[in-house]
């Protein structure tokens, strides 16, 4: 096609060009047809060395002549033209820095009839097209600009093609295009640009004639435009391979204010998974991106904050067991959570890589994912306040499939009424219970006895940002008052404060989780030589909390009758208090250089540091004689007074340092390189101690009694460098981007220097103009990424450890000694795990954008994971799984769809639904023999019989695992199961995973009075995970069953798991996978109007009403399903009997001035 | 000028320019340097390890390891071959206990009934495997930094630690099947693991450990005798009876090498679990008693009221003891309606020897019965007769019972076998509960051919339904290694 215009140009321009010189300067050519010096020229898009020469232009609205003469004069070369050809050209505008010749050749004569060509020789010449006569009488010529709709600014690289033909073009950098030879008649002329609606134009083109058009795009909302940061600085969404997921945080608080970032994040993100360890307030919440892959390391994505590592790591305080009771089981590992310290309200994005195949160049801690937080930053303008308060009733649900508490009777002739006559007791013929005279109910129902009461959760704050062109600012503040509702039950305050001669209790004993957290935030941004800008950005939180001694399980599993006026058990050390004390520094430094080298944007570099510093105070205080005139002999803490607490510090340096280059290779090609280091280094201490028999006031150092203090920490360092290399072809349609990270850390051997690599490839194939289905889809890109990441095994894995022993006894007897006890043989060659992930998907917006999808499917196969294994008994470690190695591979794979769907977009009313899918599985392929497939040992291997997950070959990790129950008969006939009455199997059997294999969220959102009064409706369901229902188990173990009372289903499940060796006893029954589906937010807003917002000086004002967790529907048959299973130490979750998540209800008002 | 010379160039040599800066930078830099970080303050500093102090530490942690394993801990060696022997025969473990062995029990191992294709999870067993072998491998850093960093210790120290790897080794070879993996620390830091060798190389491997002891021994003739006495059992395991004698001609019968315990010493641990084998109560491990007879071929250590195996019997009423006032029920022990513990192990912090003069003397009149020399007798009643003085009298010699004063000598039974019989008879009163007696009844059918039920308890075992003894002589390593030594491929040979 081009070949045949050159000859029609020649055939014109023959015997024109009188005055003709290379542009290049190397000598005059003349040029004649009788030379055939044009036959067969390149094109200006061709890839030919004299294009390739950059420079910088600032033209506008310049003649082209003018244009060309600039173009020569930085190419250094001169212009060969004839007058005749540009005299009456059309203007031109070109802003440019590092632009090559060929491009600005290409931009300045877009739209225009007239086009460059090389000679063979190199010489560069502008010629003028000449239609032919049968062009002039039969076509027509559409020439015209795309612009933005709102601001009349030129938009590039548009498409512009006439329907119904192949006829398309793409403008150039200022919105110009030319389409030539479009058959005379009526066209609908349509423009497309990602980002923008397209545009449809019908135009009438009479043969001949040269019909100029604008073509006015609307802007919209286009994911693959944002910018999402990577591990080697940010991108556009469009130019990465792999899925990342962004939050707009304001986006969300304003439809569901969230009170911590985990309420931010639940069930919003597809493949997060978000679980709260209970319903008290300050519980922490455990993050798993895309499941479970690490055995023994850490499952939870790093945390980043502008750029800063933000310690959230598992840790064990001393007080861990501050939650016991309240968020169930042993205790939480965590007592609260650092990422739950920042403030909501302050973030501006929070980002979700969900794996190796987007975090790779994060490097050796970076496997499971990274969430990146970008806090607010100022704008160029008059100070912009926001103002906002909110405040949320929090009650619990009561209602359960089974009662709380079930009594018998004892055998008449006993010693009067006794609650524990469970079917142990009843076949063993020590309490037979007494038809009708079976009571239940339900404690939590019973004002008495209930340890629920209604709590709240109420925040007020404000931010302000600001500033002009040279330094922005912002600065906020949050203030937090949260009360659990955790109460210590009516019965206990009566009995106490009677004892106590009517002295009233303090209301932190009657309510004992609480908590408050102030944070204040400051950033600066600004711009210095030129194009270079900083940041500089704080935050600062303070936190106090308190959770109770005891909870729900004392509840739970003590029985009693409703007429009881004793204490509730299991809040028995009511004269104690629990208490966490938090302060929390985040600081960090930016600066982009990006000097004015050729033009100013082919190098940039970047400078980070920063810094995460907590100090943590958690503490456990009974003052002397606090438990008087109540106290008994299990009481002595109370008696005599005691304290145990730690102080616990957190630092986390990051700094980072990073250049890039841009350079353009040819029209259809730009390489962006980037490149640098990463420096990491943590550091963890904590001093903690106990002591009893304190003396009245007193505490750790003037304690009498006894005293114990001792320092535990730990300290990791880890330095890496990345290579980055993007390929950005087709002008932005298809990118190509390789990788490499390379890691030292303190953790691994001086020999293990860990590689990880990365290819992704990104193609916005709507973009292209062969995309056949423009008409229905507007945005169709597909993606591929892969890549691989590690974890970090602990701090002291690689080395031999001894313990140091005193009191060695001498050969003389005397126990003087010191001695060296082996801990671990040390493994130095041990690797940090490797994963790699392979993830492919999709985005797709159809009808006009109405419908969006984005679809991923990933799968992530690690090797070399980390388990504490035995070593062989031959070398000698009397611990049995004294050692971290490598040995194991597992497999996750899965599914994600997000999709949103304008179903309504009308003035009046509005409506659309957002939605993800996530599946998600993982198994254990394969773990090198010998390893122990439990995480609580037990010595008799297949006797296990507890209801911790299991690690085994072929399934997923922590799966629950139980013998099953074959059947059972009441052979004796006497209406009762005993325990050898039931059939148990001899062999653990799998009953499912500890995660859900399906998550689901939908989000409703009605728009009235554009949008001045919405309601937003979300729900979300999850599906195939196995809990243990530890309540059921609770209430079945003291249930009396009698005559109408518990079937025989009932009797035989707490029987067998009653049972003893060398029968098995097994908790089948009581493993349940479960399906739910959460009501889980309403929320009513409306935008006051303008005259009542004005009355208090606001330029808006907005009020709204939230209901959260209204309800849910599931199969499960305990407490909350979303609660029950807890999660401790490591990745293990245990079956508690935690308070579920409260109901919310509330409102939040919000100012902007 | 031309064109493509111009701006690429000086991109070119700018981009040159930053890249040398960052090579020179980063070559500049060592990683490791850039990322050392602090330990936790509860890991010990391998550093300190290369001073006196931490060899000497390594050193006491070698032995500790040892004594755990011998006699302490959660019922070390001594009790646990006591069980394979007669010396200790197993309680039941309820009332008409009909129910088949708890998988993993010592019952198992009282019964000789140990196959290597039944799973072997013994925790017992397997804690004083791994403890044994925790010593032997310590003192192979123990001995790299004694002699390293310790240049002012003894010089026998090393000798020592030389020897307790050749007692290991012994006290392995006496136990498990033949194939056992020796698996060796390289010293510092790194391991490999070994595959199994025979019965027969590992008690070489014991005599080259002896071997080395001695030359590093120094002026310590306690350790010389150690490792002579050793060095001994170990040749007699390999039917090196003149070399046997030999090799302890130079120790005095008044020698004595034992292993320390103390009740306050690092907690139970280190204790002598010796004196609780009658009321260990863990279900995996049952109730154990003194044997009397046990499975027909068993001395008669209870009923025979040899002074040398003083006993303690139910109901415990001295004071001295810590199983005060314990009273078991009869229908635990079927065999005589009680149970029996030692009063030469009468307290948890008691030490056991672990060998001794009268073992070397033993050693010798083995020797010479074997020789057809019937001087062996001569040795035999001069042990027996000759302390009479409680303050001289070489331990197990009862304290405070005057010595072992009426034993009447004895006589030759003239026949080479019985002679050889009275040989073992006799080191079984004298080693009684010392680690010794399994060691000799394995010897008496590995090296002296005789069958197994002549030697073993045998015929009906006394606890459970229709059980009897098994025709072991040995126990299988523990499942554990065949699991994660991938160079262990189990035993060689089941037999003596």
């Amino acid at each position: 096609m081009w070949s045949v215009l050159a000859c029609v140009a020649l055939s014109t321009f023959t015997g024109r060009l009188a005055r003709a010189q290379s542009i290049a300067g190397v000598a005059a050519v003349d040029v004649t047809p009788a030379t055939g010096q044009f036959i067969t020229p390149a094109p200006v898009d061709a890839d030919v060395p004299v294009l390739r020469s950059v420079m910088s232009v600032d033209l506008h609205d310049v003649p082209l002549r003018d244009a060309l003469r600039e173009f020569a004069r930085q190419a250094g070369g001169h212009l060969m033209y004839d007058e005749s050809v540009v005299s009456r050209a059309a203007r031109v505008t070109l802003h440019a820095t590092r632009i090559t010749l060929g491009a600005a050749l290409r931009q300045a004569l877009a739209g225009t009839d007239i086009k460059a060509f090389v000679t063979r020789g190199g010489q560069v010449v502008v010629l003028k097209r000449v239609p032919t006569a049968a062009e002039l009488q039969d076509s027509a010529t559409v020439r015209g600009r795309v612009v933005d709709s709102a601001t009349n600014a030129p938009v590039p690289q548009a498409m512009v093609e006439v329907d119904g033909t192949k006829q398309r073009v793409i403008g150039n950098d200022e919105g110009v295009f030319l389409l030539r030879d479009v058959p005379a008649g009526t066209h609908v002329i349509t423009a497309h640009r990602l980002g923008y609606k397209p545009v449809r134009v019908t135009v009438v083109l009479e043969a001949g004639a040269d019909t100029t058009i604008r073509l006015a795009l609307t802007k919209v909302a286009s994911v693959l435009q944002e910018v999402v940061t990577t591990g080697a600085g940010e991108r556009q969404k469009l130019e990465v391979g792999n899925s990342i997921v962004t939050v707009n945080a304001d986006s969300v608080m304003s439809v569901t204010p969230a009170a911590t970032v985990s309420q931010l994040l639940a069930n919003r993100l597809p493949g997060l998974l978000a679980t709260p360890g209970s319903g008290a307030v300050g519980a922490p919440t455990r993050l798993r991106i895309r499941g479970l892959s690490s055995i023994e390391s850490d499952n939870a994505p790093i945390i980043i904050v502008d750029g800063i590592r933000i310690s959230n790591d598992a840790k064990s305080e001393v007080n861990n067991s501050m939650y016991a009771g309240v968020v169930g089981g042993t205790g939480a590992n965590n007592l609260s959570s650092r990422l739950d310290d920042i403030d909501p309200n302050t973030i501006e994005s929070i980002e979700v890589m969900k794996g190796p195949a987007a975090s790779t160049l994060y490097g050796s801690q970076a496997a499971n994912g990274v969430i990146i937080i970008k806090t607010k930053q100022g704008h160029a303008g008059p100070p912009r306040w926001n103002v906002y308060a909110d405040r949320r009733e929090l009650t619990q649900v009561k209602d359960y499939d089974y009662p709380v508490q079930q009594l018998g009777y004892p055998l008449a002739g006993g010693a009067g009424p006794n609650p524990n006559c469970g079917i142990v007791g009843i076949s063993n013929g020590s309490c037979i219970p007494i038809p009708g005279k079976v009571l239940g109910f339900n404690m939590l129902r019973d004002p008495r006895f209930t340890p629920q009461a209604n709590g709240y959760t109420q925040s007020f704050g404000a931010n302000v940002s600001g500033g002009n062109e040279g330094l922005q600012y912002f600065l906020g503040g949050t203030y937090l008052d949260q009360l659990g509702t955790a109460k210590l039950p009516d019965v206990n305050i009566n009995y106490i404060e009677a004892g106590r001669g009517g002295q009233p209790l303090a209301e932190e004993t009657i309510r004992p989780n609480a908590r408050t957290d102030a944070s204040a935030t400051a950033r600066i941004t600004g711009r210095f030589l030129g194009n270079s800008h900083f940041a500089i950005g704080t935050s600062f939180m303070s936190e106090n909390q308190r959770v109770g001694n005891d909870g729900m399980s004392g509840l739970l599993t003590a029985p009693r009758f409703p007429t009881d006026t004793s204490p509730v058990a299991g809040w028995d050390n009511w004269y104690g208090s629990r208490t966490e004390s938090l302060k929390h520094v985040i600081g960090d430094a930016n600066i982009n250089w990006q000097p004015k080298w050729w033009g100013g944007n082919v190098f940039s570099g970047t400078f980070t540091y920063g810094w995460d510093f907590s100090l943590n105070d958690d503490q456990y205080y009974a003052a002397r004689g606090s438990c008087k005139p109540l106290c008994n002999g299990s009481q002595d803490q109370g008696l005599k007074g005691y304290i145990n607490g730690g102080r616990r510090s957190d630092l986390e340096q990051t700094l980072t340092v990073g250049g890039s280059v841009n350079l353009p290779v040819a029209s259809w090609l730009e390489t962006q390189s980037r490149f640098g280091g990463n420096y990491q280094k943590s550091t963890t201490y904590e001093l903690y101690g106990n002591a009893s028999d304190l003396g009245v006031g007193r505490k750790f150092y003037t304690a009498r009694g006894t005293k114990f203090i001792s320092d535990i920490g730990d300290e990791q360092a880890l330095a890496g460098w990345y290579f980055e290399e993007q390929l950005n072809m087709r002008r932005n349609r298809l990118f190509f981007t390789v990788g490499l990270r390379q890691d030292a850390a303190s953790s691994l051997g001086e020999t293990v220097k860990p590689i990880y690599a990365k290819y992704n490839a990104s193609w916005v194939l709507s973009e292209e103009p062969f995309f056949p289905f423009k008409d229905h889809i507007s945005l169709f890109r597909i993606r591929f990424a892969t890549g691989n990441a590690g974890v970090m095994p602990s701090s002291t894995a690689k080395l031999r450890t001894y313990a140091m022993q005193g009191n060695y006894v001498l050969d003389n007897g005397s126990p003087t000694g010191d001695f060296a006890e082996l801990g671990s043989p040390g493994n130095p060659g041990l690797r940090p795990e490797h994963s790699r992930e392979y993830e492919g998907g999709f985005e797709m917006e159809l009808f006009q954008s109405r419908l969006s999808l984005d679809a991923t499917w990933y799968r992530k196969y690690t090797w070399d994971a980390i388990d504490r294994g035995p070593v062989a008994g031959s070398l000698g470690p009397a611990v049995v799984r004294p050692e971290l190695l490598n040995v194991g591979d597992v497999v996750n794979h899965g599914f994600e769809l997000g999709a949103t769907v304008r179903v309504l977009d009308r003035d009046p009313v509005s409506y659309s639904i957002t939605g993800n899918v996530t599946s998600r599985s993982n198994k254990l392929q394969k773990i090198a023999p010998g390893m122990v497939t439990f995480l609580s040992l037990s010595a008799s291997g297949d006797l296990y019989t507890g209801n911790d997950s299991r690690i085994v070959e072929g399934y997923p990790l922590f799966g629950r695992w139980a013998r099953p129950i074959l059947g059972w008969n009441d052979d004796d006939h006497n209406g009762i199961i005993s325990p050898n009455e039931v059939r148990v199997g001899d062999s653990l059997t799998y009953v499912g995973p500890t995660e859900p294999k399906y998550t689901a969220y939908m989000s409703h959102h009605l728009g009235f009075l554009r949008n001045r009064l919405t309601v937003d409706a979300n729900f979300a369901y999850s599906n195939g995970m196995t809990q243990f229902n530890q309540l059921r188990k609770s209430m079945l173990s003291s249930l009396a069953i009698g005559q109408g009372f518990g079937s025989l289903k009932d009797q035989a499940c707490i029987a067998a798991a009653q049972q003893s060796w060398p029968h098995p006893s097994t908790d089948w029954c009581f493993m349940e996978t479960v399906k739910v589906l959460r009501f889980q937010d309403l929320s009513v807003g409306y935008m006051l109007p303008q005259r009542i917002a004005a009355s208090v000086g606001a330029k808006s004002a907005t009020v709204r009403f939230t209901a959260s967790n209204l309800t849910h529907w599931s199969n499960y048959h305990g407490m909350d399903p979303g609660i029950n299973t807890t999660p401790v130490s490591g990745n293990a979750v245990v079956a508690g009997s935690a308070f579920a998540a409260p109901r919310e209800y509330g409102v939040r008002v919000q100012l902007q001035f | 000028m031309r064109l493509h010379t111009s701006g690429t160039g000086r991109r070119v040599a700018a981009l040159r320019t930053i890249a040398t800066v960052l090579l020179t930078v980063l070559a500049g830099c060592s990683w490791q340097d850039l990322v050392k970080a602090k330990l936790p303050p509860t890991t010990a500093d391998p550093e300190a390890l290369k001073t006196e102090e931490g060899a000497i530490s390594l050193y006491h942690g070698a032995i500790h390891a040892f004594r755990r394993g011998f006699g302490g801990a959660n019922t070390g060696y001594v009790v646990i071959a006591g069980r394979l022997s007669d010396e200790l025969t197993t309680g039941a473990y309820a009332t008409g206990d009909i129910a088949p062995m708890q998988p993993g029990s010592l019952d198992e191992i009282d019964a000789r009934d140990m196959p290597e294709d039944a799973i072997l999870r013994s925790t017992t067993v397997e804690s004083w495997y791994r403890l044994m072998n925790m010593g032997r491998n310590q003192a192979v850093d123990a001995i790299f930094y004694l002699r390293n960093y310790a240049p002012l210790q003894p010089k026998d120290l090393v000798g020592h630690m030389f020897a307790i790897r050749g007692l290991t080794m012994t006290y392995l070879a006496d136990f498990f099947c033949s194939g056992i993996p020796l698996t060796n620390y390289t010293s510092p830091g790194g391991y490999e693991y070994e595959p199994g060798i025979s019965t027969d190389s590992v008690y070489k491997r014991a005599v080259a450990e002896y071997d080395s002891a001695l030359a590093n021994v120094g002026d310590s003739l306690n350790f010389k005798y150690l490792a002579e006495v050793g060095k001994a059992r170990a040749l007699l395991d390999l039917g090196k009876f003149q070399e046997a004698a030999a090799a302890v001609q130079d120790v005095p019968t008044d020698f004595v090498y034992k292993a320390r315990y103390a009740v306050d010493y690092v907690g139970s641990f280190s204790n002598n679990w010796v004196w609780g084998v009658p009321t260990y109560t863990d279900p995996e491990n049952g109730f154990g008693t003194i044997g009397d007879r046990e499975g027909i071929n068993g001395l008669p250590f209870v009923s025979s009221h040899d002074p040398r195996v003083p006993l303690i019997s139910s109901p415990i009423q001295s004071t001295t003891y810590p199983l005060t006032n314990y009273t078991l029920p009869a229908w635990m022990f079927p065999n005589d309606n009680f149970w029996h513990g030692t009063s030469t192990k009468p307290k948890n912090g008691e030490d056991i020897v672990v060998a001794s003069g009268i073992e070397a003397r033993l050693a010798e009149a083995e020797a010479k019965a074997n020789a057809g020399d019937a001087s062996f007798l001569t040795i035999l009643n001069t042990l027996r007769t000759s302390c009479t003085d409680a303050a001289t009298c070489p331990d197990p010699a009862p304290a405070g019972t005057g010595g072992v004063a009426g034993l009447p000598p004895l006589t030759d039974p003239g026949d080479q076998k019985a002679r050889i019989k009275m040989v073992y008879d006799e080191r079984a009163y004298w080693t009684f509960l010392t680690g010794i007696r399994q060691g000799d009844l394995r010897r008496l059918v590995r090296v002296y051919g005789w069958p197994q039920d002549e030697v073993y308890p045998t015929g009906p075992y006394p606890i459970g339904a229709a059980q009897a003894y098994g025709r072991y002589t040995n126990v299988p390593i523990p499942n554990t290694e065949r699991a994660i030594n991938q160079q262990y491929k189990g035993c060689i040979n089941r037999d003596a």
